[in-house]
């Protein structure tokens, strides 16, 4: 085993020592390395700063994954919607009830009221116990009076004495409209209206007829259930675009609309039907001509020889009647482009379409000609044929917004259809309402959304929103257990507790419209929780591949220190063995046999070192090896 | 015009008499549609939606651009808008200096029908197409920027249709030569849109070598997978063309192809139907097949309910419109626009010159002879101008010669 030279006190050069004596190769060995202790903390630096990295390395490349609120979310499955209990208020006229007859106690208007309300009610009870499965009534009347002044109830229902009114049986009620004028009423809008002729007043089966009339028409406004989303309207967003597009089939052929009044024809027709839905759409309107809109396929020529015209029936019945099917076609949606595009909220289009002058009059296949149809989740389809009776050598048209109101009209009831809002009219049951002034005619046109069907609209968008944020909930949830590498980031987690908060606060307590909102903001935070970029930001990557990429980078750094370590490990365990019979200390042993295999080891390199080393040379571990050996 | 309005109001009545007879009949209808309106395993669907994938990039790889591409036109041609189609296309092999068919691609030896031709919408292309990005197009866990046409925006009642071509292995897809897809990860991306109700029922396809070890991890349900060749099998193209020097479709693809351009989209044919052309010796591999996911069996789900639009369309019947007699339309006039404008105007010149250039096919000839109309009337010009100047020099002389004689008198 070499050693240190003994005479040298302390570092001196190797030029200075080489002019003094001559020494050893051991010893030359010994001055151009480090010292034993100092080796070996040089080699477990390395396995040192490899330990040190690792919590960096765990740090860095472990994925994120906060814990979710998944106590809460499991709770979240006896949710219920929570039930509404409606005021309706009840009025009469003066004068909507006979009067008693001379002898016969007199009673207040609102007594009278009271006990057509208790029959009304009762008889909606029956009713409802009858249907299968059972439904309960949810709301019941007050009478003048008992509204309350700071929170009047939105519904309301009015006996009135009317001039106009049909005098025939069975009573027609309607909903009454917003007025304009001079000649009004004074009855609220929304209310609904049991009129009655006051030659009617006197009839002997005058309650029984109010009766009917009222539990007719509440339960067509007010129904115990709110209506499911059909599957043609849109899932609820609270952004939505409605996109109005006027399609010219060939201007290049002249005879096509060049201008329109839009906005008369919106503020007409749509707004009415849109301000009151302000608290749960959002509405976004375009509009726009093309003049050149080709169709993707030929128009038939049907035989018409009566009417003189060929009549060109282009789009087909539906498929279930097993015709052709060019009507899903018709909207040519890759050549036209029927919106901006400049959003990602969902958009409603309404194509008002042009035919060219040889494919008029364009007609859809089927019974009377229909003018226009649905394509569930898209839009609203309406042919414009242009008059007949004006020659048609090519003028171009501008459509004011009167000759828009028939296509209009349909584009509103489209609108119901795709928003899922219930209709107000129900054949039989509620009526149009009279026309403001008894010189017109009665509008055929639909009035604005009443406050009964805001409520149904937020009654069934709620439990929508409800389950769906639900459902979403609970997938993120398993989603998270199943998927160990999906990032759970601090927004998701904040989105995901958003979520459940409001989810939870919902009550029975609130107004409709409190828990909508709740329900509305909850869906959103569960979407964009269950959406969000970061959940996917790395791929995730079987164990093989981890190993693939780790490999390559640590095998060769891992050899060396590997080796290096076990050589020392084994010095160390011949060094014990060797030393066995004397009685040093064993941490000195130790010392000792790593520094002596050091040694051997780094003899070869340590030539190399040669300016760096020399001179440093600790004397006490020399003497010790020198009684040693 | 008393005849026009009795003509009218009889039409009405036939209108209206009409419409009692359908009416029964509709009201059925929309109680029915209404019935099974939320169930999503009664097969009730609204719409298809179409996700195509090409992996693989380089010119050597024009059969999965072509695969894609003629699935892409089969799906069109089937009805399937453009719109529920995202179609990811990494290489663009039309416009790459090597074809000798510019801005083409063909699926077949005679180059009989360009698939690159008109209303090609790619959504994805060149190195768009990433792992990351189909996986999130899945997904949806997109990045609030991206349109609307790059999101697959499928609800609970969409069927979806999965196609990727590529180069693969034992449970991977190949991605540009760069990255690739694990089998985990496309079952994953599955799961978490089955978990959100992305689709009602699914139909993952793949050509690709070993492609049915790609859907071999599959655990969500309504999942009906098949590949192109089993594990330790390759996948072999179908035939070459000798002008475009490549092979230009892959065997599996051309025979789903050939089988699908006999359908149309009224057909009944069932996904049984389709499985059934497989063979293992034209295609050289053997195709896998697996319905163990599915609640209902291939025999029960009709092609069309993949490959082709969903046939719902409401027309609204007459009785929804404003009669023609009511008092809205009393008013209702088409007011005509006297004088229309220059650029689009009817019988304006250039609309004639277009039109005859488009009938005839070839030019007008008066049309051509403007400009030397126009280089005569120069010719004029200077003529004129040379008379006028004649006629100055003229006048200056005349009056130059009086001057002259009363110099001389």
């Amino acid at each position: 085993m070499s050693t240190s030279d003994p005479r040298r006190p302390d570092g001196l050069s190797s030029g200075l020592l080489t002019s003094m004596t001559k020494p050893t190769p051991a010893e030359v060995t010994a001055i151009i390395n480090p010292s034993n202790k100092r080796r070996l903390l040089i080699t477990l630096s390395f396995p040192l700063l490899f330990l040190l990295a690792i919590p960096f390395w765990w740090y860095t490349t472990s994925i994120e994954r906060l814990p979710l609120p998944v106590s809460r979310i499991d709770a979240l499955a006896n949710l219920s919607i929570p039930s509404y209990r409606g005021k309706i208020l009840f009025t009469a006229d003066e004068d909507a009830y006979p009067k008693s007859a001379p002898g016969r106690p007199v009673f207040e208007n609102k007594v009278i009221c009271q006990s057509l309300g208790k029959v009304v009610t009762d008889g909606v009870d029956v009713i409802y116990e009858r249907k299968r499965p059972q439904k309960k009534r949810n709301w019941d009347f007050i009478y003048e009076g008992e509204d309350d002044p700071r929170n009047p109830t939105p519904f309301r229902v009015h006996i009135r004495r009317f001039q106009h009114a049909n005098t025939s049986w069975p009573l027609e009620p309607y909903v009454q409209p917003p007025e304009k004028g001079l000649m009004t009423s004074g009855i609220k809008p929304g209310t609904l209206i049991i009129p009655v002729h006051p030659d009617q007043i006197s009839d002997r089966n005058l309650k029984l007829h109010y009766k009917i009339a009222m539990i007719n028409s509440i339960l067509s406004l007010y129904p115990p259930d709110p209506p499911t989303i059909p599957l043609r309207a849109l899932k609820y967003s609270p952004n939505i675009t409605l996109s109005f597009v006027l399609l010219n089939e060939d201007s290049t052929e002249g005879s096509y609309v060049r201008s329109w009044e839009i906005d008369d024809a919106i503020q007409e027709h749509f707004i009415p039907h849109l301000e009151p839905l302000k608290d749960i759409f959002n509405f976004t309107i375009e509009s726009q001509i093309l003049y050149h809109a080709p169709l993707t396929f030929d128009p038939t020529l049907s035989d018409a020889p009566a009417i003189g015209d060929p009549q060109i029936e282009a789009a087909l019945e539906a498929a279930r009647e097993g015709d052709e099917d060019a009507e899903e076609v018709f909207v040519n949606s890759e050549r036209w482009s029927l919106d901006s595009g400049s959003t990602n909220n969902p958009v409603l289009r309404f194509l008002l379409y042009v035919p060219k002058e040889k494919h008029r009059p364009m007609k859809l296949v089927g019974q009377d000609s229909p003018h226009s149809f649905l394509l569930p989740q898209f839009g609203s389809v309406y042919l414009l044929n242009p008059p007949s009776t004006q020659p048609s050598s090519g003028e171009t048209y501008h459509l004011p917004s009167s000759a828009l109101t028939s296509s209009f009209h349909l584009f509103t009831q489209h609108l119901y259809s795709l928003l899922a809002i219930p209709e107000l009219y129900d054949p039989g049951k509620i009526h149009l309402p009279p026309s403001s002034s008894p010189l017109l005619p009665r509008s055929q046109l639909w009035q604005p959304i009443s406050s009964w069907q805001i409520h149904q609209i937020l009654e069934s968008r709620l439990k929508e929103n409800l389950e769906e944020s639900k459902k979403t909930l609970i997938g993120i949830k398993r989603l998270v257990d199943k998927i160990k590498e999906m990032k759970v980031g601090k927004n998701v987690r904040d989105d995901v507790s958003g979520a459940v908060e409001r989810l939870e606060s919902i009550s029975s307590a609130k107004s409709p419209l409190e828990n909508f909102i709740l329900s509305r903001d909850s869906v959103n935070l569960a979407n964009k929780a269950f959406f969000d970029p970061s959940m996917m930001g790395l791929l995730y990557f079987p164990d093989e591949h981890k190993f693939a990429v780790y490999t390559p980078l640590f095998a060769p750094i891992a050899v060396p220190l590997l080796l290096g370590l076990i050589k020392e490990f084994i010095a160390w365990k011949r060094k014990r063995r060797g030393g066995s019979g004397n009685n040093d200390d064993v941490t000195d042993e130790k010392a000792e046999a790593s520094i002596g295999v050091e040694d051997e080891k780094i003899s070869t390199i340590g030539l190399e070192e040669e300016s760096t080393s020399v001179g440093i040379e600790p004397s006490d571990r020399v003497l010790r090896s020198r009684s040693k050996g | 015009m008393i005849l026009r309005y009795i003509y009218l109001i009889l039409a009405t009545l036939l209108a209206i008499s009409s419409c009692l007879a359908s009416n029964s009949n509709i009201q059925l209808d929309s109680q029915l549609s209404e019935l099974f309106s939320n169930s999503t395993s009664t097969g009730r669907h609204t719409n298809n939606w179409a996700v195509l994938v090409c992996s693989s990039r380089y010119w050597f790889n024009y059969r999965h651009m072509a695969n894609t591409l003629a699935m892409y036109r089969t799906l069109k041609r089937l009805g399937l808008p453009d719109s529920n189609i995202i179609l990811m296309l990494s290489d663009d092999v039309a416009c790459n200096p090597r074809n000798a068919f510019p801005a083409t691609v063909y699926a077949n030896k005679g180059r009989q029908m360009d698939l690159y031709g008109e209303g090609i919408e790619v959504d994805y292309r060149g190195y768009e197409v990433t792992v990351e990005s189909f996986l999130r197009l899945l997904t949806g866990k997109h990045d609030p920027s991206i349109p609307r046409s790059k999101r697959l925006l499928s609800d609970a009642s969409s069927n979806v249709f999965i196609y990727m071509t590529g180069h693969g292995g034992n449970e991977f897809l190949k991605f540009q030569d760069n990255e690739e897809v694990s089998a985990y990860d496309v079952a994953d991306a599955v799961e978490q849109m089955w978990e959100k109700r992305r689709y009602n029922k699914l139909l993952f396809t793949i050509d690709t070598c070993q492609a049915n070890t790609m859907y071999s991890k599959f655990y969500s349900p309504e999942i009906t997978s098949t590949g192109s060749s089993s594990l330790g099998e390759n996948s072999y193209s179908h035939h070459n063309d000798m002008d475009i020097g490549v092979a230009v479709i892959d065997s599996f693809t051309h025979y789903i192809l050939q089988y699908l351009e006999t359908l149309g989209k009224t057909s009944t044919a069932t996904l049984k139907d389709f499985f059934g052309i497989y063979d293992p010796v034209k295609i050289q591999s053997h195709p896998g097949i697996s319905t163990s996911l599915s609640s209902v069996p291939p025999e029960e789900i009709l092609v069309t309910d993949f490959f082709g639009a969903v046939a719902r369309v409401e027309v609204s019947p007459k009785r929804a419109e404003l009669s023609p007699l009511s008092n809205e339309l009393r008013e209702s006039k088409w007011e005509v626009v006297a004088k229309p404008t220059r650029r689009i105007g009817r019988k304006n010149e250039d609309v004639d010159f277009e039109e005859e250039l488009t009938e005839k096919g070839q030019l007008d000839t008066n049309k051509w002879q403007k400009p030397l109309k126009d280089g005569k009337s120069e010719l004029k010009k200077v003529i004129g101008s040379l008379v006028g100047i004649g006629a100055i020099g003229g006048l200056l002389y005349a009056g130059g010669a009086p001057r002259d004689k009363s110099k001389r008198a």
